[in-house]
């Protein structure tokens, strides 16, 4: 990032031309951008099972069903019903629909004064109202169409629409739905009640919502960041930065998905608003470091360098893991996860290089010459008074304990109740509760079986096993089950064709709807329907059957379960060398909700680890990594318990709130982290460092958790339930991971000492002081850093002091407790005359030589000499807080350091014992 | 002069072709004179064809005769497949235009009466109604003036067939039939079947023609093509006897019951 930057800073013209060519091929592929309504990308991408499906579909017909609900208590009128037969044949004649079943295109099979009816139930519209009255009889008395086409109370009919499942037409269900309201529409005063519901309906209604949340959620996005933005910087110009990065990195999205196929879907809809609302984070952070370059450098030019130099690396890291924290959403199986994951992370991997080549154009464009004086950020924010900041902070450095106990203790309270949560995957949760969808459904399901449906597919292996009554009868046995339990409304086999002409064949006796006894006559009675009747229960050669089951469980968590108990009710009733299988889209779409539990899971461990992993370089200590993940997991325990405890479901939407908060709250805590690490070269005392970077910080990520809280926020507006959740829940998370970034990293990092990767790579260290100190003998550099960046370097000018004779060690100077490395220039030892004041040389120091070592050895001495610089120096002093600080880090460092610091006092030893035998020892 | 030559050519020419052609019902009876046999017997294969091109084989006998009194009588028996073997369908006209029919299965001790009302159905899972079965009475329809068209090489007059009445008309799956029949030889090849609102639901055609005597003749092969379930109804006879002496008595329930129908 840093390269990129410095190269758009020094060749802006080339950089514009990359980034114009690249723009330019994205919005040649535009025009291939697909959308895609439909709800398929809520099943996973498992073969098999599609397969299954589509097999099935294609042995038994589609299970798509537009069901157009009539309601009014003068429906079985003659008047009524010719309105309705003008109606169904008008349905018969779109384009799409397969087969129209309703009162006049069904056939009934009924006893009607010892002779048997058979066809349609009724060949003509009803032209008395006894006519009428005999109809409604009639298909009251068939089990097949009571409850089905007809109501109970007789006020409400159903006109089920089979609909062409392999249409793949983006426009088809929109063209369909509109067909179906054309013809519905004049009619509409006639009736109490009239309307379509089924999936072709949802998916028209799900395009629309799809446009209207684009319409107003984009727009809104851009509102809010924009008002963010001005609030922050203060600056109109600055705040159009991140407007100009936001839409330079959604042509390119859009143009990558063209691209690639991924078509706009009801999560990618909102990836143009997430990116606007993310990928400006790291426009703020930018802007705001440039406002303090300008502050600290006074031109420009050099304020971009020290934005670049500043910022280069995090922005790196930062947009690393939240590019991976979006990517391992890709690891779900649910079609349209793994879509979303993949959209999202190429938008977040080419938001932040766009940025980082578009800001310094920008910068040296339009970028403010003047400093602001009230800075937002910066080690050299000093408040002219103390405000309610500083009173927070002066709170969280005295209670650290009880505050960390106290945060922790709550999370932990609020995340037991996450295990409440429940899965869901159905689309029907989708809509929110008022909408019309889900108040024709509520009106369908009153008088009829819910509109979800779904396949038992029975497979016998052999020929015309089917036809056999003692198979018949492990049917007829699950279909009892499943009726007199309450999770299915309705399940339609060949049974109930057999079962209703045995009874018809015996003069209606209820006694005998039963299936046949005999194979003969089995078949016998199949000879009395037509294909149409049968094909969806039975397949060509009867080794197949298939119970259609329709249900009103819109919530995956029921219809699994639901699911599980049948389950294990057929396997007692079936015969076990028979086969059984659920399928159909409902099936497909829930078994996407066991994917997003499983993703889910794999996502937010794959996201901790990358972060550990991440962190632990970046600090090169294992410790830093444990660390930084605690505020990372505290919002996603906050989140699952806040879902747990307003029952808010683990679906596509809120599947995604987790990994996502990582992603984005880790940016957050590695700013503070590396802000303390700063901090802590400055002024070596953690308690001061944790102070010190939550004031210079807090604003800062407040700012940005804020915008991001009120991005999210936005979402709550979306048509969809997922994103309204999705939306708050991130809003939410975002606040905690705010909190926790402000309360919990602090009092966390105030336990530690961090050392930066790029601290080490960027410490030039004089090879030859190194390399001839027997203090870091058997020490490789990278260790040898270590321990320079725990401690402090310092310079002195010629014939200043390091420290004076008889000083008292164990005060609370810091430097009475240090020993030093001497790295450029020499030191003369000495002590002074006490009558003269004359300084009598004991010893000289050069580069690679420790001195003063005593103290951090023996707390209860005195410094027995003085040390002055004899030209300019630069030392390292290491006092005994950094050396316990080694010893916990990096205690196989420490354990050498000690080693070599032994060593130089046995050597020290040995001189001085020579000294003391050449002046003839003890006498 | 002259022109009163033109006004006679121009009345000549409206005039003489209604009054030297057949209208419709002419047509359709001549047709029926032409071909109509006192008794009869086939020996049929029915081949059902699914929408996925799946078939399936039915192998039935019919028995028909015209009694004394004008009015007809039929059977038709499945002997294959094996499951459906002995089921057979009695029919009876009890009046022109109006008929019984009874079902029997093969283990059932009595015949099942099968309402007037089921006209509509198809017949065994073909492709065939009740209706499509039972001969028509020229009364209950009327009939349209003849076209003239040509189908595959041969003249054809081409009529449109409507119930007489609105009640007639209730009771039939069809609102218009159109017929071809073949000029030369009087014999329906073609019908079009069409519902109350006028769209075609299935076309019969006929295949394989064959004179069986005099000016009798009949169709070996005949397809029902169901346009709107997309399924076929292939018949082919294999035999076919004309006039044979079959007693009245052979229409009854005691000759089903007591399996001589087989």
């Amino acid at each position: 990032m840093q390269k990129l930057m410095l190269l758009s800073h020094r060749h802006p013209l080339v950089t514009f031309l990359v980034l114009i060519c690249i723009s330019l091929v994205a919005a040649m592929q535009l025009p291939r951008l697909k959308i895609d309504p439909s709800l398929d990308g809520l099943r996973t991408g498992d073969k098999a099972a599609k397969n299954r499906y589509q097999d099935a579909v294609e042995t038994f017909g589609s299970d798509k069903i537009n069901i157009i609900y009539i309601k009014d208590p003068r429906l079985f009128s003659p008047e009524k019903l010719l309105l309705v037969d003008e109606l169904v044949y008008g349905l018969g004649n779109i384009s799409g629909i397969l087969k129209v079943e309703s009162l006049f295109s069904t056939n009934n099979f009924k006893n009607s004064e010892g002779a048997l009816v058979t066809g349609p139930l009724t060949g003509w519209v009803p032209e008395t109202k006894e006519e009428a009255g005999q109809l409604l009889d009639n298909a009251r008395a068939n089990p097949i169409i009571n409850g089905n086409l007809v109501s109970e109370s007789g006020q409400s009919i159903a006109v089920n629409l089979f609909v062409d499942a392999k249409d793949q037409n983006p426009n088809f269900y929109r063209k369909l739905t509109l067909d179906i309201d054309q013809l519905i529409e004049p009619v509409q005063g006639q009736f109490q009640e009239i309307f379509q519901i089924g999936d072709p309906y949802l998916r028209y209604e799900i395009s629309e919502m799809m446009l209207t949340d684009q319409k107003n959620i984009t727009p809104f996005s851009i509102l809010i960041l924009f008002l963010t933005l001005v609030v922050v910087t203060r600056s109109l110009g600055c705040a159009a930065l991140p407007m100009l990065t936001s839409s330079t990195s959604i042509l390119w999205i859009g143009g990558f998905m063209a691209y690639t196929g991924i078509p706009v879907n009801i999560l990618t809809v909102l990836i143009p608003s997430l990116v606007i609302v993310i990928g400006s984070t790291e426009d703020v952070h930018l802007l705001l470091e440039y406002e303090e370059g300008v502050h600290v450098k006074g031109t420009k030019s050099l304020a971009i360098d020290w934005m670049i130099n500043k910022m280069g690396v995090v922005i790196l890291v930062t947009s690393l893991s939240t590019f991976l924290g979006f990517l391992s959403i890709c690891l779900n199986n649910v079609i349209i996860l793994k879509q979303f994951g993949m959209i999202a992370s190429f938008g977040l991997f080419v938001n932040p290089l766009i940025t980082c080549m578009i800001t310094p154009i920008y910068l040296r464009l339009f970028g403010s010459n003047k400093s602001r004086q009230n800075k937002v950020s910066g080690q050299a924010y000093n408040p002219p008074q103390k405000n309610w900041i500083d009173f927070f902070v002066d709170f969280i450095a005295a209670h650290k304990k009880k505050v960390l106990i106290g945060f922790l203790g709550l999370t932990l309270v609020i995340g037991l109740f996450g295990f409440r949560v429940k899965l869901e995957n159905d689309y029907v949760a989708m809509f929110k509760k008022g909408s019309p969808v889900l108040t024709r459904l509520d009106a369908l399901t009153s008088d009829f079986p819910g509109m979800q449906t779904f396949f038992i597919r029975i497979s016998g292996g052999h020929k015309d096993i089917f036809k056999d009554p003692e198979n018949l009868e492990q049917i007829a046995d699950i279909q009892s089950y499943m009726r007199n339990g309450n999770s299915f409304d309705k399940t339609i086999s060949l049974v109930d064709f057999l079962t209703l002409i045995h009874r018809e064949m015996n003069q209606g006796d209820p006694e005998m709807h039963i299936l046949p006894a005999t194979k003969e006559r089995v078949a016998q009675y199949l000879a009395f329907t037509e294909d149409d009747d049968i094909n969806r229960y039975v397949n060509g050669d009867f080794s197949d059957v298939n119970i259609m089951v329709r249900h009103n469980l819109n919530s995956s968590h029921d219809l699994k379960k639901a699911l599980g108990d049948l389950e294990k009710q057929i396997r007692l009733l079936l015969n076990p060398h028979f086969t059984f299988v659920f399928t159909g889209d409902n099936i497909l779409t829930l078994e996407g909700a066991d994917a997003i539990a499983d993703g889910q899971a794999k996502s937010i461990f794959l996201m901790l680890f990358i972060i550990f992993i991440l962190m632990s370089i970046i600090f090169t200590n294992i410790k830093a990594g444990f660390l930084s993940l605690v505020p990372n997991i505290i919002p996603v325990a906050v989140n699952f318990g806040i879902m747990g405890i307003f029952s808010i479901p683990l679906n596509v939407g809120t599947a995604m709130v987790s990994v996502i908060a990582i992603g984005i709250a880790v940016d957050d805590t590695l700013h503070f982290m590396t802000r303390y690490n700063d901090e802590m070269h400055q002024v070596k005392n953690q308690d001061e460092a944790m102070k010190r970077c939550i004031r210079s910080e807090f604003k800062v990520v407040a700012a940005t958790s804020i915008a991001l809280s009120l991005g999210f926020g936005v979402l709550a507006f979306s048509q969809f339930m997922p994103i309204v959740q999705f939306g708050m829940l991130s809003a939410i998370v975002m606040l905690v991971a705010f909190l926790c970034d402000i309360i919990v990293t602090p009092v966390l990092l105030s336990s530690t000492r961090l050392l930066t990767m790029w601290d080490i790579l960027s410490l030039k260290l004089r090879r030859e002081a190194i390399e001839q100190s027997e203090f870091f003998r058997d020490l490789k550099m990278w260790q040898i850093k270590k321990i320079v960046l725990l401690s402090r370097i310092v310079t002195k000018l010629k014939g200043e002091m390091i420290y004076r004779e008889n000083e008292n060690w164990g005060t609370d100077e810091e430097r009475s407790q240090s020993m030093y490395l001497l790295l450029e220039g020499n030191v003369r030892r000495y002590h002074l005359q006490s009558d003269t004041g004359k300084e009598v040389p004991v010893g000289f120091y050069s580069p690679g030589d420790v001195f003063g070592y005593i103290a951090v050895l023996d707390n209860n001495s005195s410094r027995s000499a003085n040390t002055k610089a004899l030209s300019d120096i630069k030392y390292v002093e290491i006092n005994k807080e950094s050396l316990d600080r080694l010893n916990k880090m990096y205690p196989h460092i420490w354990g050498k350091l000690y080693r070599n610091l032994a060593r130089i006092l046995g050597d020290q030893l040995v001189v001085w014992q020579g000294i003391f035998s050449e002046r003839g020892g003890l006498k | 002069m002259k022109k009163w030559t033109i006004v006679f050519f121009m009345v000549l020419l409206w005039v003489v072709p209604s009054s030297w052609a057949l209208d419709g019902r002419n047509i359709i009876e001549t047709q029926r004179d032409r071909h109509g046999v006192e008794s009869a017997q086939d020996y049929s294969v029915m081949l059902l064809i699914d929408k996925k091109g799946k078939r399936n084989v039915r192998e039935i006998k019919r028995y028909g005769k015209k009694l004394e009194n004008g009015l007809h009588r039929s059977m038709l028996v499945f002997t294959l497949p094996k499951d459906l073997k002995g089921t057979a369908l009695l029919t009876w006209e009890i009046a022109p235009g109006e008929y019984k029919q009874w079902l029997c299965l093969p283990d059932k001790k009595s015949l099942q009466r099968i309402s007037s009302q089921s006209n509509r159905t198809p017949f065994m899972g073909s492709d065939f109604t009740y209706e499509d079965m039972q001969p028509d009475t020229l009364d209950n329809y009327l009939f349209s003036s003849p076209d003239t068209q040509v189908l595959d090489d041969k003249e054809c007059f081409v009529i449109d067939i409507t119930p007489a009445t609105r009640e007639i008309g209730k009771k039939s799956a069809y609102g218009k039939r159109r017929v071809w029949i073949q000029k030369d030889i009087y014999f329906t090849v073609k019908i079009q079947f069409f519902d109350r609102r006028n769209n075609l639901m299935k076309t019969q055609t006929s295949h394989s023609l064959k004179n069986s005597h005099g000016t009798v003749w009949y169709a070996q092969k005949v397809l029902m093509d169901n346009h709107r379930k997309n399924h076929k109804t292939l018949l082919g006879i294999k035999t076919k006897q004309v006039n044979l002496d079959i007693a009245d008595g052979f229409f009854t329930e005691k000759t089903i019951l007591s399996g001589k129908h087989l």
